[in-house]
């Protein structure tokens, strides 16, 4: 199946947005610094609440209250980093394609954005406070090492 | 936070151990290494002047401006920081 995704990949590279960020040393160096900061944004708040499940951080502060606090800042970093990262990906689509770090990273991430916007998100909803802490943990655990393993993944396309 | 500091500050000591030649020659290494030199300093400067008196200001709404200029430099340097790491791949 992947194979026959090759023409959308060879097309989207081939557009003018995608010729623009390869032609342009600066857009390409800049998305990246965006994609990282964006990146930083998003993994920092996520661990935070990861560790209120784990409950090591903000004891004294409610997990929904925390969660709720958080949002709006992973958010906005989920959202700059996916910004950035299709800008990225554009730019060099079918290098991506033949890439086995960048399988990884689609894999990881059609597991982790669900696994953030379902479980993660019930888990740390002000009516579920009395789910047992071993639940809350692994919701916690899982997200983060989704999450890591799209990081390594992503990292990882440049040594391929 | 000094957990996530240790495991940055090793990897990057060794990251830079491997390259020091040629991030000694690049720019933005030297930009980032004056940045977390302030960063050091202006968290320093925090520990020992406005947050000795937290107790007084701990519960309010709005900290101090002398905090809050402190935390907005901190974030400013921080995000520096990781662009001037991040430039350095292209500039080694």
């Amino acid at each position: 199946m992947w194979d026959r995704l090759y023409p959308y990949f060879l097309w989207i590279e081939n557009t003018r947005l995608g010729h623009g960020i390869r032609e342009s040393k600066w857009t390409f160096t800049l998305a990246e610094v965006f994609h990282l900061l964006g990146l930083t944004l998003f993994l920092g708040t996520v661990l935070i609440l990861a560790l209120r499940l784990c409950n090591l951080v903000l004891r004294d502060k409610g997990v929904a209250e925390t969660a709720r606090e958080l949002m709006p800042w992973s958010l906005a970093g989920l959202f700059l980093t996916i910004l950035t990262g299709t800008l990225l990906f554009t730019s060099e689509a079918t290098k991506c394609w033949g890439n086995v770090a960048f399988h990884y990273k689609v894999l990881f991430l059609s597991l982790a954005i669900p696994f953030q916007f379902t479980a993660l998100r019930i888990v740390s909803r002000a009516d579920r406070q009395g789910l047992p802490p071993a639940v809350r943990k692994l919701t916690a655990v899982v997200a983060v090492l989704l999450w890591f393993g799209v990081a390594v993944a992503g990292r990882a396309i440049f040594f391929f | 936070m000094l957990g996530g500091f240790a495991i940055t500050f090793v990897t990057g000591a060794m990251l830079f151990w491997s390259l020091a030649m040629r991030c000694y020659g690049s720019p933005f290494f030297w930009a980032k290494v004056i940045m977390l030199m302030l960063a050091g300093v202006n968290i320093g400067i925090y520990h020992l002047t406005i947050d000795r008196r937290s107790a007084e200001w701990d519960t309010l709404a709005i900290p101090p401006a002398q905090a809050r200029i402190a935390g907005l430099v901190s974030l400013t340097l921080w995000v520096g920081i990781i662009a001037a790491g991040r430039m350095m791949a292209y500039f080694l």
